[in-house]
């Protein structure tokens, strides 16, 4: 399927990682993941740098939620395959330890707590963070009191921040789309991470909605130094804003580097043109 | 402009009484229970009696179930196992009531970690199915009179005179019981009603809701499970042991399934995961099942037989009309009582 004569730019988006994964942000060495007879990702190498914004595009089954719960510890990679976190391995941490560690991720499918209000979704998060002891819970005294309270007002500026003020109150599950995947942003955020991984984030969003959810990723990324991953299929929108952008194919990475001389890539092209 | 009462402050929002009406209403209220031995007659507090010990026992359901989400089937096994450790405390070693319920809930909590410990692979009807088990077992461990040494002996009488720690402060008539009881049972309703409002309640009930995005925000999932079947459990083996001072013996019959399924139709009736659901839960069905049975014991001797029907007709009611139970209906006029005469 590829072409013979090779320009000389197309080797660089076949080299390897653009940061050793070891010392990266975020980054895996040699992941592979089967499923029994599927392999779902087949030794992956990535870095990713501090304050990075970087896609992950791919036709379907392609293997980018695999790689993200690979990533964030949903899934453990086949041996021999390993995890870094801001440098440290942390491939034997669980999920829950890793998010505690900076690592924060949205779903594909929004898994929002769908019978609570938006206020109480984004509180949950919060909880973790700053846990009362049992004992002063059960005695609501001083302490728990002022804990709840610190909370509460944490949460209400990141509901105002992104925007979800007038819905604080409503039900997850009656809210718009749009409006449910900025409260999982918003549940996200109150983790504070130092990295975001986002799978599909504005999918099924008009227009509007993805302006603004690119208005409130752009800002953390610049303006509060996150380093964001995000799985998109829309290609127009991951030239525009990612500095770097990563092709999975079949579970192997077919491409990465900078987002136009990927997308102008034969390799590339023939993927998401092709038949398939 | 918005009608009604708003919050204007944190400290409003987050306290437990937060209407101007519920404040007069908790005021007046509040002298009730303890005017109640001097105006009632013995049965009726014998009743109270009896709703406040399920208080406890559903409260603690409602931390495993309702806020945790696991389906636990021991409610009869973990009262028993409260009732049984805190007699042998009390008639043996006479150490009094507190130490005996102390030893009863923690023994509880103990034996629920237990059997909670496969949730960290198995979720749902494998829980269910695991508690179930344990259900079987105690009933027959403490049926076996062979196994005297371990629980102190299948059917056994409890004092009827004990003291709250050793000899020092008795309870004995049936008054006594009730204020112990009362006491205890606000202590625990004030326990759990903080609880629900802290960050503990709120990760409990995010494990329940989806605990894929429990995960991911840091929350170990089964430590929490195992704290909640600890809570959980400690509050239903206190209310177990006492149980048994309220009946006055232990014996294995007053903890068969049927006590589990009743507390299930209390806390789904009053309303899974709401404080006031379950106490409400409690009284309403206690005092249904009360008058039932009066009404059937008048048609025939033996139609008290008819009570699981009772509650099984009840349970498919309830999930039919008011999934959320009485609790959320009331919560739909108090809504509309407090913005009244405007209908937003
Ligand atoms: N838990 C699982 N068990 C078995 N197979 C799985 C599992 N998860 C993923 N797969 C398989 O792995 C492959 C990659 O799936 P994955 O969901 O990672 O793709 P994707 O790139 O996210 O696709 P999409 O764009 O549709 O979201 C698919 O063939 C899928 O069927
Ligand atoms: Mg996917």
């Amino acid at each position: 399927m590829s072409t013979q004569d090779t320009p000389t730019r197309r080797a660089d988006l076949r080299s390897g990682p653009h940061v050793p994964p070891e010392r990266a942000a975020l980054g895996c060495r040699d992941v592979t993941k089967t499923f029994g007879a599927v392999t779902a990702c087949d030794d992956v190498s990535i870095g990713i740098d501090d304050g990075e914004w970087v896609s992950i595009v791919g036709p379907n089954g392609a293997g980018k939620t695999t790689l993200l719960n690979v990533l964030n510890g949903f899934y453990d990679p086949d041996t021999g395959g390993r995890i870094f976190l801001d440098g440290e391995d942390v491939t034997a941490d669980r999920a829950y330890k890793r998010a505690r560690k900076g690592l924060g991720r949205t779903f594909q499918g929004l898994e929002l707590f769908d019978d609570e209000d938006v206020l109480e979704n984004v509180m949950t998060t919060q909880a973790v963070r700053e846990r009362p002891n049992l004992l002063s819970a059960l005695l609501f005294y001083r302490g728990g009191r002022r804990l709840e309270a610190e909370n509460m007002r944490r949460v209400e500026e990141i509901i105002d921040y992104l925007e979800l003020w007038e819905y604080r109150h409503d039900t997850v599950a009656s809210l718009p789309l749009g409006i449910q995947r900025r409260v999982d942003l918003a549940r996200t955020l109150a983790l504070d991470p130092d990295v975001l991984l986002l799978d599909e984030a504005m999918s099924g969003l008009t227009f509007d909605e993805k302006y603004d959810m690119v208005r409130f990723l752009a800002d953390l990324n610049e303006n509060e130094g996150l380093t964001l991953v995000m799985i998109e299929h829309d290609l127009e929108v991951v030239t525009d804003v990612s500095e770097r952008m990563v092709v999975l194919n079949q579970g192997g990475v077919v491409a990465r580097g900078n987002p136009e001389d990927v997308t102008n890539d034969p390799e590339v092209r023939n993927i998401y043109t092709g038949v398939d | 402009m918005p009608c009604g009462e708003y919050f204007t402050s944190y400290d409003d929002r987050m306290g437990l009484i937060r209407w101007r009406t519920e404040r007069v209403a908790f005021l007046l209220a509040l002298p009730i229970p303890f005017l109640i031995p001097f105006v009632l007659g013995g049965g009726a507090v014998s009743m109270l009696t009896r709703i406040f010990v399920f208080v406890i026992a559903v409260l603690g359901l409602n931390v495993i179930l309702g806020y945790a989400g696991e389906i636990v089937l021991a409610q009869g096994a973990f009262m028993a196992i409260g009732a049984y450790s805190s007699t042998r405390i009390v008639a043996e070693l006479g150490a009094g009531l507190i130490p005996g319920m102390l030893v009863g809930g923690l023994l509880t909590a103990t034996i629920a970690v237990i059997f909670g410990l496969p949730s960290w692979k198995v979720k749902g009807f494998y829980i269910a199915i695991s508690t179930l088990a344990l259900q079987f077992i105690a009933l027959w461990f403490f049926q076996n009179s062979e196994l005297a040494f371990i629980h102190g002996g299948s059917q056994q009488n409890v004092p009827r005179e004990v003291g709250l720690i050793g000899d020092f402060a008795t309870v004995s008539t049936a008054t006594e019981q009730y204020f112990l009881i009362l006491t205890v049972t606000v202590i625990f309703v004030l326990a759990t009603l903080n609880l629900s409002r802290t960050g503990i309640a709120r990760v409990f009930r995010g494990i329940h809701e989806n605990d894929l995005s429990s995960a991911v925000l840091g929350i170990n999932v089964f430590k929490n499970k195992l704290l909640a079947y600890a809570i959980g459990g400690f509050m239903i083996g206190v209310a177990g042991s006492l149980y048994s001072i309220y009946i006055g013996f232990v014996d294995p019959g007053s903890y068969t399934i049927e006590l589990t399924l009743e507390h299930y139709v209390m806390l789904l009736l009053g309303g899974m995961g709401r404080v006031w659901g379950a106490i409400i839960g409690v009284a309403a069905v206690t005092i249904a099942q009360d008058e039932i049975r009066t009404l059937l014991r008048e048609y025939a001797a033996d139609a008290t037989t008819l009570e699981p029907v009772f509650f099984g007709v009840l349970i498919i009611v309830v999930l039919a009309v008011e999934p959320k139970g009485i609790i959320a209906g009331l919560g739909q006029i108090k809504d509309y009582l407090r913005k009244w005469p405007y209908a937003y």
